[in-house]
């Protein structure tokens, strides 16, 4: 602890990003020095510095402190959106293992970007006032941009970049331009100080925070800001956009329950725009991913429902909501790479697998990895023995116990999950159905995407089948 | 009726719109349009245009844009630190330096990188 100005500084809360920030500056040195690093090397690298960031996360469990004037904290909340974002971090460099000299970019920046995004993610997770929150955001932002467009040799991965970084700047904008207003009307940047500017209310207040959820519901995919989801997902490297998929929706929860239980507490009527577009994503979500022929645009759609559920946790702004929304992150995060394992095995790394065609009777070429696939698809639906169904189980007491726009938001819950039913069920019939003479794309066995499929599967069974087993971890 | 900050920044935002609005929408009451082939040219400081406008141009351009915008920025976070040196002390100027340091590996690397080759 030192303390400069009348700021102290705790640098054991900091070690974590600076123990990343370390790893990415390391792995671009490399790729400058040495003309011959592989890209193994540099993915160990990266995944090296995240278990270094974890050893530094290990002594804050359970500890909790805020720094530099209260900018940043780190708490039990953090800690555990911290561990997922590692977690999704290693498992993307694992699958990005499979990329060749041909997809486009260089393995040394493709690995420092995914390192900085993350490290983007773990500052939103511990900001604490709107200037770092703005900042996380950002960097997360910035480093996803080019990061969609590292697949560039193809045309669909320009677009996806363009398409982006298009819409997220003008995203940034609207968080920008809230976070001015709300500034203005709290007379100050921290959580605590918009915590009695939301108590007195006030149009300067109510007008900034339409705006900065506005923003916010970009990053999250939540409907109607949701339109650039299915493109930019299709068209992104897949390992990116498996990290897409998790990581941008983690940390970006992270700032929405830190703003939610902050900021406005109990049953605020501020929220009521919140639960109105999470409504309308579970809807726009499960309904848009019928007509999907594409296995990422579909986990694009899945996304953008699964968005809409998260937000049923912080219903009524219940202190178990928080149990709940981590719970349910868990199990999302983990099926959700353990389904992009499986494209990515399938396909080798590329979008071989990512049309639903190359699906038809794949039990009988590949009774394992369309196993895998399927349990991933029973979790995102809900089927029972699956994390997602505790998951949605715990989000639908969440909700029912929340008053009215809780019954609202748990009872679109349950329509929405019936949509999907239909959406994940088609798929699995198809993977079972045996089909004759079907010439079918060839399909790569390499041992990386084991890893998250494994890890995916064991996730989804154990937190299905014993979900106490999560409680204990007392994240 | 009790005049706050916002009342004069009301004013102003009634003000902007109205002289720009005037602006606007006067002169096209009083004129008579006679097009000629000049005058629809786009206005290039008096300079007979020498191509379309809607043409491609190299990436290169962007690329140079777009390092000099990240440095120069950059380099502005250096006025706050010098003017608060003494204050900041050896913290300060180690702070600095470690900032110093990160921005040269990103330096090193886009140079080394090719990104500052006319190629």
């Amino acid at each position: 602890m030192m303390s400069v100005a009348g700021v102290s500084i705790s640098w054991a809360v900091l070690a974590p990003i600076v123990a990343l920030s370390a790893g990415g500056l390391l792995i671009m040195l490399v790729d400058l020095v040495s003309r011959s690093a592989s890209k193994t090397v540099l993915y160990s690298i990266g995944i090296v510095s995240c278990v270094a960031s974890f050893l530094a996360l290990v002594p804050l469990y359970g500890h909790t402190e805020t720094t530099l004037a209260g900018a940043f904290a780190s708490d039990r909340f953090s800690w555990a959106f911290d561990v997922l974002l590692l977690l999704t971090l290693a498992i993307t460099l694992v699958l990005s293992s499979l990329r060749k000299a041909e997809d486009g970019g260089s393995p040394g920046s493709y690995a420092a970007l995914l390192v900085f995004c993350t490290i983007g993610g773990m500052v939103m997770a511990g900001a604490n006032n709107l200037i770092i929150i703005f900042l996380g955001i950002e960097q997360l932002s910035l480093s996803l941009y080019v990061l969609a467009g590292t697949g560039f040799p193809r045309e669909a991965s320009q677009e996806a970049a363009l398409k982006y970084v298009l819409l997220g700047s003008l995203a940034s904008g609207f968080l920008i331009f809230g976070s001015a207003l709300l500034y203005g009307s709290a007379g100050g940047v921290g959580l605590a100080a918009l915590h009695s500017a939301a108590v007195s209310g006030g149009t300067l207040f109510i007008a900034g925070f339409a705006l900065f959820l506005v923003g916010l519901a970009f990053k999250l995919a939540l409907a109607p800001f949701h339109t650039w989801v299915p493109d930019v997902y299709e068209g992104s490297p897949l390992a990116v956009t498996g990290y897409m998929a998790v990581a941008v929706k983690v940390a970006a929860f992270a700032v929405l329950a830190r703003i939610a239980y902050e900021v406005f507490g109990q049953d605020s009527f501020a929220l009521v725009p919140l639960w109105s577009v999470a409504i309308l994503s579970m809807l726009v979500g499960n309904l848009g991913a019928i007509r999907q022929r594409n296995l990422k645009r579909l986990l694009g759609y899945s996304s953008i429902a699964q968005a809409g559920y998260m937000v049923v946790a912080l219903a009524g702004v219940q202190q178990s909501g928080l149990n709940t929304l981590l719970f349910y992150l868990f199990a999302y995060a983990l099926t959700s790479l353990g389904a992009f394992g499986v494209m990515a095995l399938l396909g080798d790394g590329t979008d071989a697998y990512a049309d639903l065609d190359a699906y038809k009777g794949l039990h009988f070429r590949r009774p394992w990895p369309a196993a895998a696939m399927a349990l991933f698809f029973f979790s995102l639906a809900g089927i029972p023995a699956t994390a997602g169904f505790y998951g949605k189980l715990l989000l639908l007491q969440q909700g029912f116990l929340a008053g009215p726009w809780g019954i609202a938001l748990a009872v679109t819950l349950v329509a929405g999950t019936l949509v999907s039913f239909y959406v994940y069920g088609k798929v699995v019939w198809d993977m079972y159905s045996y089909v004759e003479g079907e010439a079918a794309a060839p399909s790569g066995n390499a041992f990386a995407p084991w890893v998250a499929v494994a890890a995916g599967a064991v996730g989804t069974i154990v937190f299905g089948i014993l979900p106490q087993t999560f409680t204990a971890l007392h994240l | 009726m009790q005049p706050t900050p916002w009342t004069v920044i009301a004013i102003y935002f009634v003000v902007a719109l109205v002289v720009a609005g005037a602006i606007c929408v006067i002169p096209g009451l009083f004129t008579r349009k006679r097009p000629t082939k000049e005058k629809l040219e786009a206005y290039e400081c008096g300079v007979p245009p020498t191509s379309q406008f809607t043409g491609r141009f190299p990436i290169r351009f962007y690329l140079v844009a777009m390092l000099f915008v990240v440095f120069d920025v950059e380099t502005a976070s250096f006025y706050p630190w010098a003017v608060r040196l003494r204050q900041l002390g050896l913290f300060g100027f180690t702070e600095m330096l470690t900032f110093i340091i990160v921005l040269g590996v990103g330096y090193a690397y886009v140079w080394k990188k090719g990104g500052f080759s006319w190629r």
